[in-house]
């Protein structure tokens, strides 16, 4: 609580009566002869107060008051007695008559003639929480502490308000503060010259009066006393354009202005200029959504920036697979507010599921997270969804040739004074318009191809007070591809869908003394099928249907400075639900076929259960030294999974399964800024990840797997080069000993069957490698970074002699990007990539079975050739044309500048003789619109 | 979500597919190995040799496996000139695809005895090298004739292709399977072809199949009264399963699951006799694929156009025709599947139903010969060239293949008249 003078209630209360009793008591001796009694013919008016003090000791125990005053005033307009008439207490008479006392008015007319007058005036002294100033503008504008503070600055300091203003920013109307606002008053009997300078009528040059203020917090400003005229206004603040404005100033009226700045095209990225120095990890990289929208080749997607960073190695195609330090894709999580979600982008890496504008930053670790995060062993990322809390209704819409997308967000003001804030986002694609075409020109005539997606997002935010922030977050996609492909008189048609929701709760309270708690239930659904059909009557279906839901809370306790801890607890749950039903190649003693019979049933199965992964974790923040910060983690993580019993079409019944692990897994983080710009570090940390659900189902898997597990070490160093410019370096070697392998073995089972093996866990996958990370800030005119990865992954199954590399080696990743402010708003950035050629097992030749009519290819060791090596430029143009209260912003992203014929995928002729590559995307422009209110 | 980049991927390619300027597999430009066909195609043995091999006490040891013999003939083309060398070489199978690192000295040391007939066994599995010099080629698709040869199966031979060569060797269950269903000794050919620019090669594989004489009048005593072992895999394998007799009439047998295992019968090669050449209404790409599927393959005493046939037509035009197969050249045979969901195997009647791959020297052909589950007639279009010119030839070769390694097949030779048919 403290006490706001603004918020008093200052009441000036005219008894007429009274006052003209008083006048023809004390003040005024009119004629005898004169019978009229004399009228107030202009009223006083309060021009110039002065602070009134809050009695400290009633302040400190929340005592609030009100005093009611007689104050006379005299012919100058000066209070030359004050009285009490109602008392509020003594400290608080005290305070109102110290303070009444310096009041100055405008003296009041008596019959046109300045006289003294008495009149009663209430002061109010009252506590109020400071969240729960919400008053309006205009409101506002009237409140002491306003004028107060602006008339600190150089201004023009008497006389009645009559010239106030609010200034915004173009487009985004958020309030600028500390403009510079400054009004020139014209001279009287002065004209101004070419050189706009004023001069009298004997040519001699007058400088006007001029008065500057500074707006406030919240973008206003005001002016008292003006002369009545047409003044010029001008407005400067550092980021912004000058503006200029004619006000005219009339008798008796108060004018209110909003003025909209432009921003400097700089300034667009003041809020990308933060700290990169990790405060607690070492290898999290942090990316806000104004850094990451206008990167290249990202098709506007900010999400799909991450892989620019190092420790992502290139995914096929467009693909957005998150291949983070040589691991398998399924190994990195993925999270949205701490939430998993089972994919990020739509189609393999068209787009990211979530709309940019629904994003605030994203954390990408690529390695050494903390023991917040588990169920993964390779990386993190984790997208934060957009703060909501401007307090004007903001919107964004994306027109592209893929698809089209808006955000709405604003406030909702309640009955409390207190506002809801509110955000939705929707995005639908219309590649399914556009395919019919491309195919048709491709000459893949007959192929039908209906690639959809969409996504929503949905959020309601509320600050319930200043320590209590609430927030419900609904949010989902779904990707739905079917493509009918004629071969021959048959046609067969794929199909695959993808969907899942999430609804999140979340409450963030700051307990007090260095505590702080927050909580998030979630719940959510997952849809993921697959169907391939023929008109021929074979068809197959894979489907997996599941619930999830899951409770995250965290209790942090900040000790001082040099000591914080924290407890959480992550409990994730599941349904499983699988279903799988293809046909099977089942006839023996028949000689091989062009094409294999398929009779008879399908092989199907379906298999439901439940997981319960809860985790416990703690994690310490200890710097027992300036310079040094350790954070010591652990996280224990129970899963127990349940398969029901089953039973197949045939009646073959498969027992239930239930399979439990727990592990206590340490996590270790170490920062020593060893200078003032330089920073060791290093982590270790063991990390695990249960096997995919087919890989443990009995009839396709083994049910005694083991997790995925990973020991991760780290070391490291940060160094600031100059105010702008600093440098990252990471040293890695990731060990990898529990992969999950294919295994075709045989094993007894207790009743004397043989049961294939199907997985096992012997595959060892170590990585080791160093990444480089040189990063321009944001100035003026430019930002950028040079990402480079040096790795190497290698895998070895248990009956292989040697090692080989993995599918996602990529020895060099070096990545430039690149983005530079022109003049007129526009701006221009550019993406160079080069990476060494994914590793590819490609035939040495081809065998002719003349029994099947088919080549069967004879390979050579695995993994032993690369594709060619990747590079590519990509540059992305735009310009944004402001409005007042709305912006545009046509873009051109051109994917492939020169061209280049980059492959992505081995591809070789029915004999194995001639060799081809299947390429990458060839020069794309890509054209769109953005428009932002 | 591990897969589902791969589906996507797939689906990439078959979406990407074909956009790479590959040689046509259709088309012959180039060494060609088309087929093999040997005469008969599989191999028959008495189910006594394993008898023999089991050593199992009261069965009496009757090793009466006549010699067997098959006639092989390579199938191959290459429009080019130059000096073409064929070698081809038997192995069994567990040697992998291919025979070229087959070393019979070393198979003939593991004999435990020795066997009495080594140069038979020699003769069977070593290379066998075939040299042709063409200095002139007259035919479009360069046909390379002479390419024939005879295989003595012994039981030596066919030890060998069982990879038992030690005598007294108890067979597991595992191997009752193979030997009761199929299995083949394998052919693996390297056909080279020196021109004056590039030698090319190509290598190729057949398999020929092996299967047993279930007809043998032992064999029913042996497995009901005496082989306990063998009975009871039968009982395993095939619940409820007995041995039938061959019906008189086998027409009468009804495609579909059974429990009679008759006695097998020897395959036979498809006899192809010639073509029918069909007018614009009875195009097959008018046609729906239940309509097609519903006629089945022609089978006749004679046909209009011979195996090897000449005819004339018009440049730009689409031919249409219709292979016909001599009458019972459809041929019932029995098979086993394997149900995945109770894990049991069951006996199945068929019918062979043929399949066909067509070749050219030039235009282009089409069918849904090659698709899967097509039990239909063979009826195919041939789009010949529009800018070739009168009196030019063009080639078709149709290869038949039966769903048990037989084979066969013919060709037709298109002159290009003056006429040109634009579409």
């Amino acid at each position: 609580m403290h006490f706001i003078p603004l918020l008093s209630c200052v009441l000036l209360i005219f008894q007429a009566l009274a006052v003209r009793a008083d006048i023809d008591q004390q003040h005024i001796r009119a004629p005898e002869e004169e019978q009229a009694p004399p009228q107030i013919t202009k009223a006083p008016e309060l021009i110039e107060t002065v602070p009134v003090t809050y009695p400290p000791d009633a302040y400190e125990v929340g005592l609030e008051s009100r005093v009611v005053l007689l104050v006379t005033i005299s012919a100058t307009g000066d209070v030359s007695e004050a009285v009490i008439k109602e008392s509020g207490g003594e400290e608080f008479d005290r305070a109102a008559l110290e303070a009444i006392k310096q009041f100055k008015f405008s003296p009041a007319e008596i019959d046109g003639i300045p006289g003294p007058v008495q009149i009663e005036y209430v002061q109010n002294f009252t506590l109020q929480q400071e969240t729960e100033t919400v008053k309006t503008e205009s409101e506002l504008i009237e409140e002491d502490q306003f004028e107060q503070a602006v008339e600190q600055a150089v201004g023009r300091n008497q006389g009645p308000i009559n010239l106030v203003g609010v200034i915004r920013a173009q487009a985004s109307k958020a309030p600028i503060d500390a403009v510079e606002v400054s009004i020139e008053i014209a001279p009287k009997n002065a004209t101004q010259n070419d050189l706009s300078e004023w001069i009298n009528s004997a040519g001699q040059k007058i400088e006007p009066e001029r008065y500057i203020v500074k707006t406030d917090e919240k973008g206003r400003f005001l002016f008292r006393g003006l002369p009545i005229g047409t003044h010029q206004v001008s407005y400067a603040a550092s980021g912004y354009e000058t503006s200029y404005s004619l006000e005219n100033v009339s008798e008796g009226e108060r004018t209110e202005v909003t003025i909209f700045l432009k921003p400097r095209r700089a300034n667009l990225y003041q809020t990308t200029v933060r700290a990169r120095k990790a405060k607690k990890e070492v290898a999290k990289i942090s990316l806000t959504r104004e850094e990451v929208r206008k990167v290249p080749g990202t098709f506007g997607d900010p999400i799909r920036v991450i892989e620019n960073l190092p420790g992502l190695a290139r995914a096929p195609f467009a693909g957005g697979a998150l291949i983070v330090r040589g691991a398998n894709p399924q190994n990195t999580g993925v999270y949205y507010d701490g939430v998993f979600i089972p994919l990020l982008y739509h189609f393999g890496g068209l787009k990211s599921v979530i709309n940019p504008e629904f994003l605030e930053d994203i954390s990408f670790y690529p390695g050494g997270f903390g023991a917040y995060y588990g169920l993964a062993t390779a990386g993190i990322v984790d997208v934060k969804s957009r703060d909501l809390k401007d307090d004007s209704y903001h919107g964004f819409t994306d027109i592209s040739l893929l698809d089209s997308g808006f955000f709405f967000s604003g406030p909702i003001e309640l009955k409390n004074k207190k506002q809801l804030n509110f955000g939705f986002a929707a995005r639908r694609s219309y590649i399914d318009a556009l395919i019919p075409p491309v195919l048709e020109a491709t000459g893949a005539e007959g192929v039908i191809a209906s690639p959809i997606y969409w996504d929503y997002q949905a959020k309601l935010q509320y600050q319930a007070s200043k320590r209590t922030n609430l927030s419900a977050f609904i949010f989902g996609s779904s990707d739905d591809l079917s493509v009918i492909a004629p071969t021959g008189a048959n046609e067969i048609s794929l199909g695959v869908k993808t969907t899942f929701h999430r609804f999140v709760l979340k409450s963030n309270h700051d307990l007090g003394d260095g505590w702080t708690l927050f909580n998030q239930p979630y719940y959510g659904t997952n849809q993921l099928g697959f169907s391939a059909n023929s008109n021929i009557g074979i068809s197959g279906t894979l489907d997996s249907t599941s619930s999830t839901w899951g409770y995250r809370a965290e209790l942090r306790k900040k000790a001082s400075d040099n000591f914080e801890l924290a407890y959480g607890i992550d409990y994730l749950g599941s349904t499983l639900g699988f279903g799988f039903s293809f046909p099977f190649t089942n006839e023996f003693g028949e000689f091989p076929r062009v094409f294999p019979r398929l009779t008879g049933e399908n092989l199907s199965f379906s298999s439901d259960g439940i997981v319960h992964a809860p985790a416990f974790y703690t994690e310490a923040i200890i710097s027992p030294a300036k310079w040094l910060k350790i954070v010591p983690g652990l996280r224990f993580q129970w899963i127990q999974l349940h398969l029901d019993a089953s039973t197949n079409v045939d009646g073959i019944e498969t027992p239930e399964t239930n399979r439990s692990y727990w592990n206590i897994d340490p996590r270790f983080t170490v920062r020593a800024d060893i200078t003032s710009n330089t920073t060791l570090k290093g982590a270790f940390g063991i990390y695990r990840q249960p096997a995919q659900g087919f890989e443990l189902l009995p009839q396709t898997g083994n049910p005694d797997l083991d997790q995925y597990r990973a020991w991760q070490y780290i070391m490291g160093f940060e160094h600031q080069l100059s105010r702008y410019l600093s440098l990252d370096v990471q040293l890695y070697y990731i060990n990898r000993d529990n992969e999950v392998a294919q295994n075709n073995d045989f094993v007894s089972e207790p009743d004397g069957t043989q049961d294939l093996v199907n997985f096992d866990n012997s595959r060892k996958s170590p990585t080791i490698g160093g990444e480089l990370l040189l990063r321009h800030d944001i100035s003026k005119y430019f930002y950028g970074w040079v990402a480079y990865t040096l790795s190497r992954s290698t895998e070895k199954l248990v009956d292989e002699a040697a090692p080989r590399v993995t599918n996602f080696d990529q020895t060099h990743i070096l990545t430039i990007v690149a983005q530079g402010n022109l003049p007129k708003n526009w701006n221009i950035g550019g993406r160079f990539r080069y990476v060494t050629g994914s590793p590819f097992t490609f035939p040495a030749g081809g065998i002719n079975n003349l029994d099947t009519t088919d080549f069967q290819a004879t390979f050579l060791p695995v993994n032993s050739q690369r594709l060619i090596n990747f590079h590519q430029l990509d540059i992305r143009v735009e310009r944004t044309i402001t409005y007042d209260t709305f912006s545009i912003t046509p873009y051109l992203d051109l994917l492939n500048v020169y061209n280049r014929a980059n492959a992505e995928q081995s591809q070789n002729d029915f004999r194995f003789r001639q060799r081809g590559f299947i390429q990458s995307l060839p020069i794309i422009p890509n054209f769109g619109i953005q428009g932002a209110f | 979500m591990k897969y589902f980049n791969i589906i996507l991927l797939a689906i990439s390619s078959i979406l990407l597919n074909g956009c790479m300027d590959f040689d046509k597999p259709e088309e012959i430009k180039d060494l060609r190995i088309l087929g093999v066909k040997v005469e008969p195609p599989e191999i028959l043995t008495s189910f006594t040799h394993y008898s023999n091999r089991l050593d199992i006490e009261g069965v009496p040891v009757l090793n009466f496996f006549e010699e067997s013999s098959a006639q092989v003939e390579v199938i191959a083309f290459d429009p080019r000139e130059g000096d073409i060398k064929l070698t081809t070489q038997m192995c069994p199978t567990s040697n992998g695809r291919v025979c070229e690192e087959f070393d019979y000295g070393d198979l003939l040391a593991d004999f435990e005895p020795q066997p009495e007939n080594q140069e038979g066994l020699e003769a069977f599995f070593a290379p066998r090298i075939f040299q042709i010099k063409r200095p002139v080629i007259d035919d479009q698709l360069g046909e390379i004739p002479d390419l024939s040869f005879e295989l003595f199966f012994d039981r030596h031979v066919i030890d060998t292709i069982y990879d038992t060569t030690q005598d007294g060797l108890t067979l597991e269950p595992v191997d009752y399977l193979d030997v009761l269903l199929q299995s083949y000794a394998n052919l693996s050919l390297r056909i080279e072809n020196n021109t004056q620019e590039e030698v090319t090669s190509e290598l190729a594989r057949k398999l020929i199949p092996i299967a047993v004489d279930t007809d043998n009048f032992l064999l029913r005593s042996i497995l009901e009264t005496q082989l306990d072992g063998a009975q009871s895999v039968i009982n395993l394998v095939f619940p409820n399963g007995q041995f039938c007799d061959v019906p008189t009439d086998r027409s009468t047998i009804e495609e579909g699951e059974t429990t009679c295992l008759y006695p097998r019968v020897q395959n036979q090669n498809p006899q192809l006799i010639g073509f029918e050449q069909l007018e614009e209404e009875d195009d097959p790409r008018e046609k729906s694929f239940e309509e097609k599927n519903e006629q089945p393959v022609f089978q006749a005493e004679t046909a209009t156009l011979p195996r090897t046939a000449s005819i004339e037509a018009a440049r730009g035009e689409t031919i249409i025709l219709r292979p016909v197969f001599a009458d019972g050249a459809i041929e019932n045979y029995q098979t086993f599947t394997f149900d995945p969901n109770t894990n049991q195997l069951s006996i199945v009647n068929r019918f062979e139903d043929f399949a066909a791959s067509l070749y050219v020297s030039g235009g282009s052909p089409e069918s849904d010969l090659m698709a899967p589950q097509f039990d239909g007639n063979l009826d195919f279009t041939w789009l010949l060239r529009e800018d070739a010119e009168p009196g030019d030839t063009e080639s078709l070769v149709v290869v038949v293949r039966d769903q048990r390694g037989g084979l066969d097949y013919g060709r037709i030779t298109v002159t290009y008249t003056d006429e040109v048919i634009s579409e």
